[in-house]
């Protein structure tokens, strides 16, 4: 029974290598002719470059099955090793995470992985750094920034990035867990399948992987509505003609400029993507005129509902191909029908992204990979066309009846003179409002406060519930790989709340439900509700209710678990007032070589990688009484751990790695940070709809104390037979209210998000 | 009192419909109600078939009751709270639905009817010979079928001769074989459905009087195992 730890530890410190040198190194020695590897800088968007990573994961997969059980991911890490003179470093990460990500052996790895922040930092320091912080680095980049620039305000502030013009919007794009979400959703799902661990050589696809691709993208295009139709911002325009330039231009910032990304101005349309006439055969270049003839060739086949470049025509009916097609056609119908329908529809997203980042200056914009993308304005309004192929393959689809739903019924009513939905039976309670022994058993709560002879009291109005959900932006220190350099960070942060849902049974039988809750900004836009639109609802919670024949029952929810976020979710915001800096697994190494007692050393190590206040610090090298530090620890544990990697799983033995690859997916999901979305201090109404289906058709399951069933499915099949984003993933033959409002089995509210002030780390 | 079960049906979006709305809500908040109900679109598959639309506009219905119609209007809140609270009224003294006849109709008078038909072997036959008659003729697979039934008819015809031969009653024999002779020219000429009926009705009145316990008839049973039952 070999012992795992050690393995994990190296792949932590595999990670861990400060990769700015790293890739230095690998530039120089490409540059010099040294390296063979045709890929100079890494995009998970170019079907060359994933393409070659998926050959060394496939590479990693053979060597693992060639290995004894208990020698294979120690072979892997050495191959892994031995390929780091001659391969992209970025390139290996990811391929190496594909490995563990994917293969059963590797899942035991999967907590080994540090997280973006800690691994590579500098992809997720803000844009909008100040030069005290990069002092170090500001003569390096001041020319070139203001040089590329050319603008006066952008002289004026020279090193402040960010969107051009700002739109405030910077926090959510360049949140740095949003960004690890979208950067390991697609080693989750690489857009040219996953090593078949049965024939490594042959990749294989995920379930709904094309469908999930699209829904994913849309529930972040939706999030990022509702946040900028709360700041008086219209939703995002698709970029829908390639020919016009792009309005908003986009600054990474001096801390990205330095790893080699470009800016990208404004007023700047995509451009052709250069061929390579060094890579084996040449590369040629992709025009954008050849980009608009696939927008228009899918357009076409969605219009028809038919892939027409087959003969005869294939008839359109499954979304997931639909959505394969549209991403990089690697599960599309390129698969299926071959290299004229591969060209004939191309690789329209993948390619968007290449189009988009050589709009950039002095180096690939940040669209060109998946770790930053998302820090672009551009990325939103590239996935609004993108999305704009989804929707208009579901509005050609029937609209939906209901005509399976279950017997259960929620009160609700609608005020028709001021639009406002409400609901006796759909609740909010904040979790520090909670008795003690509630979180223990929260049905138990629930039934008793909310059910029984209470089940027709209205407590909309009452102090034990709330119609106002919390925010607040938490800053903090972010430390960079030199393990020196710091520069202020902020994110989102939440009020840990419940949800409480009243749902009777009238029939004779019993029933298992599915609840799927959804939100939506009620803000006129465009001439009617943001609510009224199917696409702007955000997916919040998933889950199953049971009810005997005749029950009423309360179900009460956790936001911590819901669906769609990554496992575990919690974060205490009064805690997080006290965030100070991180500490490694070398840090804590070089923490014991300077004396730190070895049991403590042992408690600490559970812990390495997550942010500690500096107190605990201090109090780890300033006070004998190394006692303290326990119960301290005992505090800091909860902090924000959705940043931070899980405790390893316990069981060190080879043959219980089956039973570990489950846990694989807790590392995706959206970040709870941003669950909710941030509101403004004045309020921003929202509603929030709840729809209960039969569990017996849908078959919601999995495991729920892991990942994102929503976002990332399970791993083999996507954990809901219906359509992702069900009931919005289809017309409605009515208007939302009218829907909701005729089907007993679904019921809406209207609420507030507000943000409270600022919580910043010397609060 | 209870919270009423407010109903508004309403057949398509129309301007009525947020008037019948707003008019719901104000007339149960001036009850001090909790304003809530349920909406049914007329073109819903799961709506009751008690609750009927109206083209004119939406209708409301107060447990179960039509309470109002388009035709009076939406403006009238004062009149539509009085008609739900009347409603709701009557509701509280008639107490709950689901009285006796209820129970009687749907569990007294099956369970008697079961208790009281003979239980002989024959009967059972017979009983199925009958359910399963019914709708043969359209069957794809009727050769086969028609074949099985004219097997399993000879049988039980031939149980109620041989049972009429042991009691020496010849009137249950000559009944059934009427029956079955009924039944076959029926469903191998496709005649009449009237002459199936009265070939099973025969056929049953057969296995009946079959059964009927005898007053001199002697039938020698097998003798009953030592410890078991029947």
């Amino acid at each position: 029974m070999p012992d795992l730890a050690p393995v994990r530890a190296r792949v932590w410190s595999l990670f861990l290598s400060p990769s700015p040198p790293q890739r230095r190194r690998f530039t120089a020695a490409a540059a010099a002719g040294r390296v063979e590897s045709p890929v100079r800088i890494f995009s998970t968007f170019n079907d060359a470059h994933v393409e070659h990573a998926l050959q060394i994961a496939a590479e990693f997969f053979r060597i693992a099955d060639a290995a004894l059980p208990e020698d294979a991911l120690t072979a892997v890490l050495d191959r892994f090793e031995a390929l780091r003179d001659t391969e992209n470093p970025d390139l290996l990460d990811y391929a190496l995470m594909v490995f563990i990500t994917h293969h059963p052996r590797g899942a035991a790895l999967t907590h080994a992985i540090p997280p973006l922040t800690l691994r590579n930092p500098e992809l997720v320091a803000p844009s909008r750094a100040g030069n005290e912080e990069v002092s170090v680095r500001k003569s390096l980049s001041f020319a070139r920034w203001a040089g590329m620039a050319g603008t006066a305000s952008a002289v004026a502030t020279p090193f402040a990035g960010g969107a051009t013009p700002s739109d405030g919007l910077e926090w959510y794009r360049e949140d740095p867990f949003a960004n690890e979400h979208h950067s390991h959703w697609h080693v989750v799902y690489p857009t040219r399948g996953i090593p078949n661990p049965a024939n490594p050589s042959q990749p294989i696809f995920k379930d709904r992987q094309g469908e999930i691709f699209f829904y994913m993208h849309q529930q972040m295009l939706a999030r990022y509505d509702a946040e900028r139709l709360a700041l008086g911002l219209p939703r995002v325009v698709p970029l829908a003609n390639y020919r016009t330039p792009v309005a908003v231009g986009y600054n990474p910032g001096q801390i990205l400029l330095e790893q080699g990304f470009g800016a990208r101005a404004a007023g700047v349309p995509m451009a052709d993507i250069p061929g390579d006439p060094t890579t084996q055969p040449p590369t040629p270049p992709y025009l954008v005129s050849e980009h608009e003839t696939r927008r228009n060739n899918l357009r076409t086949a969605i219009a028809a509902r038919a892939y027409t470049i087959v003969n005869p025509p294939l008839p359109m009916t499954d979304v997931s191909r639909v959505g394969a097609t549209v991403e990089a056609n690697g599960a599309g119908i390129g698969a299926v029908a071959g290299a004229a329908a591969r060209t004939h529809y191309g690789s329209l997203h993948n390619n968007g992204h290449g189009t988009l980042s050589v709009a950039s200056t002095d180096g690939p914009g940040v669209m060109t990979t998946t770790a930053t993308a998302i820090r672009d304005p551009v990325f939103y309004e590239w996935h609004k066309h993108v999305d704009d192929f989804y929707a208009a393959f579901q509005d050609g689809g029937t609209p939906q009846s209901f005509a399976d739903r279950p017997p259960v019924k929620i009160r609700k009513a609608f005020d028709p003179a001021s639009r406002a939905a409400s609901s006796p039976d759909i609740l909010f309670v904040f979790e520090d409002q909670l008795p003690a022994t509630a979180l223990t058993n929260l049905d138990a709560w629930a039934e008793t406060s909310f059910g029984g002879p209470q089940w027709d009291t209205d407590f909309t109005a009452s102090p034990q519930v709330t119609s106002a959900l919390e925010t607040a932006m938490v800053q903090r220190q972010l430390t960079l790989a030199d393990h020196i350099t710091t520069v202020p960070i902020e994110h989102l942060t939440h009020r840990p709340f419940v949800y409480v849902c009243r749902v009777d049974n009238p029939s004779s039988r019993p029933v298992a439900i599915t609840l799927r809750v959804f939100i939506a900004p009620v803000i006129e836009t465009g001439g009617h509700l943001a609510s009224d639109d199917r696409r702007a609802w955000i997916e919040m919670d998933k889950f199953v209710v049971r009810l005997a024949a005749g029950e009423k029952k309360v179900a009460a929810r956790r936001g911590a678990q819901s669906s769609v976020i990554k496992k575990p979710g919690l974060m205490r915001p009064e805690t997080l007032k006290e965030l100070g800096i991180e500490f490694t697994a070398q840090q804590l190494a070089s923490m014991s070589g300077a004396g730190l007692p070895a049991a403590l050393a042992a408690r600490l190590q559970p812990f390495t990688g997550r942010v500690v206040g500096l107190s605990v610090i201090a109090a780890l090298f300033s006070n004998a009484e190394w006692n303290i530090v326990g119960p301290l620890l005992g505090q800091f544990a909860r902090i924000v751990p959705t940043e931070q990697p899980q405790r390893p799983p316990q069981t060190d033995s080879v043959d219980d790695l089956e039973q570990q690859e489950a846990s694989n997916y807790c590392t995706c999901g959206w970040p709870y940070n941003l669950l909710v979305p941030r509101g403004t201090p004045a309020g921003v109404p929202f509603r929030i709809a709840v729809f209960c289906t039969d569990w017996q058709i849908d078959q919601v399951g999995g495991d729920e104390s892991c990942g994102s069933l929503s976002f990332c499915g399970a791993r083999d099949r996507y954990p809901d037979r219906r359509p992702m984003g069900y009931p919005f993933d289809a017309p409605f033959a009515d208007p939302i209210t009218d829907v909701v409002m005729a089907n007993a089995s679904m019921a809406f509210r209207d609420f507030i998000i507000r943000r409270i002030p600022d919580v910043t780390a010397d609060d | 009192m209870s919270q009423p079960t407010i109903e508004l049906v309403w057949q398509t979006r129309e301007p009525a419909l947020d008037a019948a709305r707003g008019a719901v809500r104000r007339g149960m908040i001036s009850l001090r109600l909790l304003p809530v109900w349920t909406e049914w679109k007329a073109d819903d598959a799961l709506k009751p078939r008690r609750l009927k639309c109206d083209p004119a506009g939406p209708r409301m219905y107060v447990n179960g009751h039509l309470a109002w119609t388009s035709e009076r209007g939406w403006g009238d809140d004062v009149a539509l709270a009085r008609a739900i609270a009347e409603l709701r009224e009557r509701a509280s003294r008639s107490g709950p639905r689901d009285p006796l006849s209820r129970r009687f109709k749907y569990v007294v008078l099956p369970s008697a009817a079961l208790a009281l038909v003979p239980k002989c072997p024959l009967c059972w036959i017979a009983y199925a010979s009958i359910t399963t008659a019914f709708g043969l003729a359209p069957l794809a697979a009727r050769r086969a079928v028609l074949t099985a039934l004219t097997l399993m008819l000879i049988v039980a015809a031939g149980a109620v001769i041989w049972r009429s031969i042991q009691l020496h009653a010849s009137g249950p024999a000559w009944t059934v074989s009427a029956g079955t002779v009924l039944i076959l020219f029926d469903a191998h000429t496709q005649g009449s459905t009237t002459i199936a009926y009265l070939g099973l009705c025969t056929v049953f009145g057969a296995a009946v009087w079959s059964a009927w316990p005898q007053s001199g008839g002697e039938i020698r049973r097998v003798a009953r195992p030592q410890g078991t039952t029947w």
